[in-house]
């Protein structure tokens, strides 16, 4: 680690006045602000990000909360209206949290594993974090200035909350603002891959650099092309929504561009952004073993076959017009499971000898038990594709894999990559009780919603929205705490550089 | 001291020179551009044969597109990228005056493409919210727009990366990376004529 000098025009300016060199305590805003060093990008967007996620969460309370008969939300204000309080939150994970989060964690963790002194493209990995957060602060503020019906709905609501005819100016703010944070998603996704590919320290090779890295290159590089997918259907329904056009209301658009072309929560990203949760276990388990993984250079095979099975899933859209089950629940999208369960196989056979005990493994640990839960999911819907399927059901069925399989690892990956690099990202490591404290209500909040919202799909009642309430507030409870732990872990005016040495 | 700083500029050397993460950087972003453009196209073909194509069916009874401008854009457009690969051949043999030139040439066609786009626009008498194929029609005539304009911009950088020598010679690695750019605003430009005007 290496002391950052002072900047010496504003200091030797505050020395004058105030007698002292630098009266505000170590830090200065513009080496925040102005910073292209993606160790501190990463800090300020993690940082970010699980204000974010807190908030998010307690959105999901508020949606399940009223559906297990709890409360009730506004019923004469479309503002806080169950639809309107729904579509954010899921607007928010889907764009402001489940990519942007990966991509905050891997600009700090990546150029420590390949030894790289810099980012490819430093400003566009800036653009990342600044783009990201207007884009997230005006799809909150959008939703609060609503003067209409509720937001869009991304997910397979879409036909039934786009507005036919001109839509409020809350709904063109919102999807304006989702579409900046996707510009600034693939600014930092691009950026990620020329650093990987340009940047890595002499000797470092391709295939045998450490699984995470190489789970964020195959993901990051798929994430490049099947972005600006997603981003050109927010144009058009932009354009339609905001001239006042019927393509999505009168359900053409909708049905043929939206749900089998560019369906949110079947992007490939729906299953891409699994693989690096797996690939963080690896990590930790390479880590904490001091050894490498079986097979060599296998485990990186494995991660790229589980990437391209992930293409397939997204490529069979078309297939399936009359499916009452999400699209990505066919047997063929099952098969992205067998290289993640393969490589799963390959990280336990390489626990031999001594594991040094840490609180990550606990992430560790709730990343394998959430793979065993998605597919068990995947299997029970697949299995049944002519059930008899009520509304209520459906939307259950929408629901259970994205939170436990895509948005769960999201945020177990990440928060065990956080715990486990912490204190060489931050300067010092989240103090112990807190990090199991998060990690364990991240583990207990992903599991328990995931089995709600998967029981919802084959049992009707209250029950299952009280469990998925309950996990969410864990959620929430975990990234608020670690907004905390996260402030607390910062070493005033550190830079983090590679100098400090990785792993 | 000295060993150190050797040492250092040894490393620096075996991980890559600076251009290069530049030049992939405008790769990728070009892969984007054109999965962007991809999907648009995706989504007209998409919806043109559910709706169901012929007269008053995808299209609208009676639209009739004036050929002269489309082509004049795909044709502008074209001699745009010609240029522009004319203008780093004579940067190759450090020839600035010509390669100058091209790149000026380069940004006057296209501007003259863009003219071309507006035109189409103002005279489809279209509006966007009357029907789905207006919604696509308007959104690819903005994806043209946009490419055009990020290639207008890509040949005024190197032009005055030529100008400055940034581009020259055996260095052609930044200048490549811009005529990419150029290359894909050509091609957008090309694919958009075809889809508006053949094969509607």
């Amino acid at each position: 680690m290496t002391l950052t000098a002072p900047t010496s025009t504003s200091q030797a300016a505050d020395a004058a006045v105030f007698g002292v060199a630098d009266p505000f305590g170590a830090v200065q805003a513009d080496d925040w602000v102005a910073s292209v060093d993606p160790g501190r990008i990463g800090q300020l967007h993690t940082g970010f990000l699980s204000a974010v996620i807190a908030l998010a969460g307690a959105l999901g309370v508020a949606v399940h909360g009223q559906l297990a008969g709890w409360w009730t939300l506004s019923t004469t204000d479309d503002r806080f209206s169950l639809a309107s309080t729904f579509a954010l939150h899921q607007n928010l994970w889907a764009v402001s949290i489940a990519m942007p989060l990966w991509i905050a964690v891997a600009s700090m963790v990546v150029p420590k594993q390949i030894g790289a002194t810099r980012s490819a493209l430093p400003r566009l990995g800036s653009f990342a974090l600044w783009g990201w957060l207007v884009g997230t602060a005006l799809l909150i503020t959008a939703s609060l200035v609503g003067d209409g019906p509720q937001l869009v709905d991304l997910g397979g609501n879409l036909a039934a909350t786009a507005t036919a005819g001109e839509a409020p100016r809350a709904t063109d703010l919102a999807l304006a603002a989702m579409m900046l944070v996707t510009l600034a998603t693939l600014a930092g996704a691009i950026n990620l891959v020329a650093t990987i590919l340009t940047e890595r320290a002499p000797g470092t090779k391709l295939t045998t650099m450490r699984p995470f890295s190489w789970s964020v290159l195959v993901t990051m590089s798929i994430a490049v092309i099947t972005t600006p997918v997603f981003m050109a259907g927010l144009f058009l329904l932009y354009l339609d929504q905001h001239f006042g056009g019927q393509l999505f209301a009168s359900g053409v658009g909708a049905d043929r561009i939206w749900v089998h072309a560019i369906w949110l929560m079947g992007r490939p990203e729906a299953v891409l952004l699994a693989i690096p949760a797996v690939a963080a276990v690896a990590d930790v388990i390479v880590h904490r073993t001091g050894k490498t993984l079986l097979g060599g250079g296998a485990a990186n095979g494995l991660v790229a076959g589980a990437a391209g099975a992930s293409l397939l899933t997204w490529t069979g859209r078309e297939l399936i017009a009359t499916t009452t089950t999400p699209p990505y629940a066919r047997w063929w999208n099952a098969l992205v499971l067998v290289p993640l369960f393969l490589l799963l196989l390959l990280i336990v056979g390489s626990i031999r000898g001594g594991i040094k005990p840490d609180v990550s493994l606990l992430g560790a640990l709730g990343i394998v038990l959430s793979i065993v839960a998605g597919a068990v999911l995947i299997i029970a819907i697949v299995a049944t594709p002519n059930k008899d399927i009520s509304e209520s059901e459906q939307l259950f069925a929408q629901l259970g894999l994205p939170n436990l399989v895509v948005f769960g690892l999201v945020l177990l990956g990440a928060f065990t990559m956080l715990a486990e690099h912490s204190g060489s990202i931050y300067g010092r490591a989240l103090p112990k009780p807190l990090a199991t404290l998060v990690l364990l209500a991240v583990v207990g909040g992903v599991l328990l919603t995931g089995a709600a919202l998967t029981a919802g799909v084959f049992t009707d009642g209250e029950g299952p929205h009280a469990a998925a309430a309950v996990g969410k507030t864990l959620i929430a409870g975990a990234a608020s705490l670690l907004v905390v732990g996260l402030l607390g872990s910062l070493r005033p005016n550190r830079s983090v550089t590679h100098e400090e040495g990785g792993h | 001291m000295a060993t150190a700083s050797q040492s250092s500029s040894a490393a620096v050397t075996a991980r890559s020179r600076p251009g290069n993460g530049a030049q992939l950087g405008v790769l990728l972003s070009v892969a984007a551009g054109v999965m962007f453009v991809s999907t648009l196209i995706g989504a007209y073909f998409s919806v043109r044969n559910w709706v169901g194509v012929g007269s008053g069916g995808f299209i609208p009874d009676g639209l009739k597109f004036d050929n002269y401008a489309g082509f004049m854009t795909m044709t502008s457009s074209l001699l745009a990228a010609f240029a522009a690969e004319w203008a780093l051949v004579s940067a190759r043999l450090r020839n600035r005056r010509w390669a100058a030139a091209g790149y000026g040439l380069c940004v006057l066609f296209f501007v003259g493409a863009l003219n071309a786009v507006w035109h189409i626009g103002q005279r489809s008498q279209l509006a966007v919210a009357d029907t789905s194929y207006a919604i696509l029609f308007y959104a690819l005539l903005a994806a043209m727009v946009l490419s055009l304009v990020a290639g207008v911009i890509a040949a005024v950088v190197n032009m005055i990366r030529v100008l400055a020598d940034h581009v020259w010679g055996d260095d052609l690695l930044l200048g490549r990376a811009g005529n990419w750019v150029i290359h894909f605003a050509a091609l957008t430009a090309t694919v958009g004529f075809f889809l508006i005007y053949t094969y509607k």
